[in-house]
């Protein structure tokens, strides 16, 4: 299981390093495929054992973009947090689309917004020379790409929920055989 | 092992502080440890990725395009006529362009020692301004070398290198400066980054007329910077805040964001 959540953060580090940027979209990217494998793992571990996962990620992001390290860390951390309280509030309850397309969302924001702040902590330090502006012009882009990625991080989601299901399935038919 | 909520809160604080600790602690505020193994490691996969990339955006934008063919082919129909009747007058145009490259030094694009690189990533801290190429300091690139499209139109200079790999930054960003001087008017300024969007040529002395359109290219001051490389166009001249210079928003005449081939200048042959 490690081996396959290790493939999947760099495929998805990969994604958004090379493959996203080069679909000649005008507008700029930051952590997309990473930040849906990693929510999907917040929901689906505990933040202990989610933690390691959300550094590896945000180190590899890190690497690539011209902020100091740890931009993207302590964003996938914050994430991390915010998605342990949430389903502390839900319990025993598993989310359903409508609270998953929200859980993605509300990641999506909160990545961009304390990356924004961490820039301009960042600048303000001397760290980082330029200012940081949102793109208003292309803002409309960013909102159907969040959005897209969303409903792709719910079918993801549902994926990997029926991977587990599956395989408990046929964990507890091979105790009953034996 | 059981996790209190305060325990979390201190480890994510720990991990946090000693990341600030690291970034400002450290010699070159921006550059990370091991980055160029890093980019040496990563360099293959990202170059299959970037193909990738590209090769899907070529088709999403294919199929993006299917239905403005019909209005484009008229269009196209139209234009074809009226290139033809402007293609006689071409031929004076030629040759007048190359006497003004003889009297701008505008160099030919044959005279560069070029070296072509593939964008195999872009820069993700939100920022459009920075690529990466898959050629570096082991093939002999350097800090300030210009990047070229083309025949040869500038759209960046290269900002880090690596053993493989090297970081370019683009015209538009916030911290890029190029020296330039207009075609027209011979007038020299400063060619700024605006917010990652956009550049304007600044610091053009009130004694200069600048016309919307004129062309704008490199003025060679700078290390390795060479003369003659097309940066765009001018628009919407006006005087600066302090009536002392003027500026002018540019034009590039390439849609740089979608480059993915791309030459660094290394030199004169």
């Amino acid at each position: 299981m490690k081996k396959t959540l290790l493939i999947f953060i760099i495929v998805a580090f990969f994604l958004d390093y090379s493959f996203l940027p080069m679909l000649q979209m005008d507008i700029s990217f930051g952590a997309n495929f990473s930040l849906l494998v990693l929510v999907v793992v917040f929901l689906k571990r505990q933040y202990v054992e989610s933690f390691w996962w959300a550094v590896l990620g945000g180190v590899l992001l890190d690497y690539v973009s011209s902020v100091p390290l740890g931009m993207f860390v302590f964003s996938f951390l914050l994430v991390g947090f915010g998605l342990e309280f949430f389903q502390k509030k839900l319990q025993t309850k598993a989310p359903n689309s409508f609270s998953l397309l929200f859980l993605f969302i509300s990641s999506f924001v909160v990545v961009e917004t304390s990356c924004f702040i961490v820039q301009q902590v960042a600048h303000f330090l001397g760290i980082i020379s330029y200012t940081v502006v949102f793109e208003f012009e292309s803002i409309r882009q960013l909102l159907f790409l969040k959005v897209t990625l969303s409903f792709l991080g719910i079918f993801l989601f549902t994926i990997v929920d029926k991977i587990e299901w599956f395989a408990g399935e046929k964990s507890l038919k091979l105790k009953i055989d034996s | 092992m059981k996790t209190t909520p305060r325990k979390k809160i201190i480890v994510l604080a720990v991990v946090v502080l000693a990341m600030f600790l690291f970034a400002f602690l450290s010699r070159d505020r921006q550059q990370k440890p091991f980055v160029g193994l890093f980019q040496s490691v990563i360099k293959p996969f990202s170059c299959f990725f970037s193909a990738a990339g590209g090769w899907t955006g070529e088709r999403v934008s294919f199929f993006g395009s299917i239905g403005e063919l019909k209005t484009d082919n008229e269009k196209l129909l139209e234009e074809n006529m009226n290139l033809k009747s402007q293609l006689a007058n071409f031929q004076d145009v030629k040759k007048e362009n190359e006497q003004l490259r003889k009297q701008i030094d505008l160099a030919p694009r044959g005279e560069y020692d070029l070296e072509a690189a593939i964008v195999i990533g872009k820069d993700l801290s939100g920022q459009t301004e920075f690529v990466y190429i898959d050629k570096g300091s082991k093939h002999r690139i350097k800090e300030q070398m210009a990047v070229i499209v083309g025949e040869g139109t500038l759209i960046g200079k290269i900002s880090k290198t690596f053993p493989t790999t090297s970081q370019v930054e683009l015209l538009f960003g916030k911290n890029s400066k190029v020296n330039a001087e207009i075609v027209e008017s011979g007038a020299k300024g400063i060619v700024r980054g605006q917010y990652g969007t956009a550049a304007v040529l600044d610091m053009i002395p009130q004694t200069f007329e600048i016309n919307k359109g004129d062309s704008v290219i490199t003025s060679g001051v700078g290390n390795l910077m060479p003369r003659g490389l097309l940066i765009g166009y001018t628009q919407d001249p006006v005087a600066t805040a302090d009536q002392l210079f003027q500026q002018a928003s540019l034009v590039f005449p390439v849609q740089i964001q979608t480059i993915r081939v791309v030459w660094v200048v290394r030199g004169a042959k």
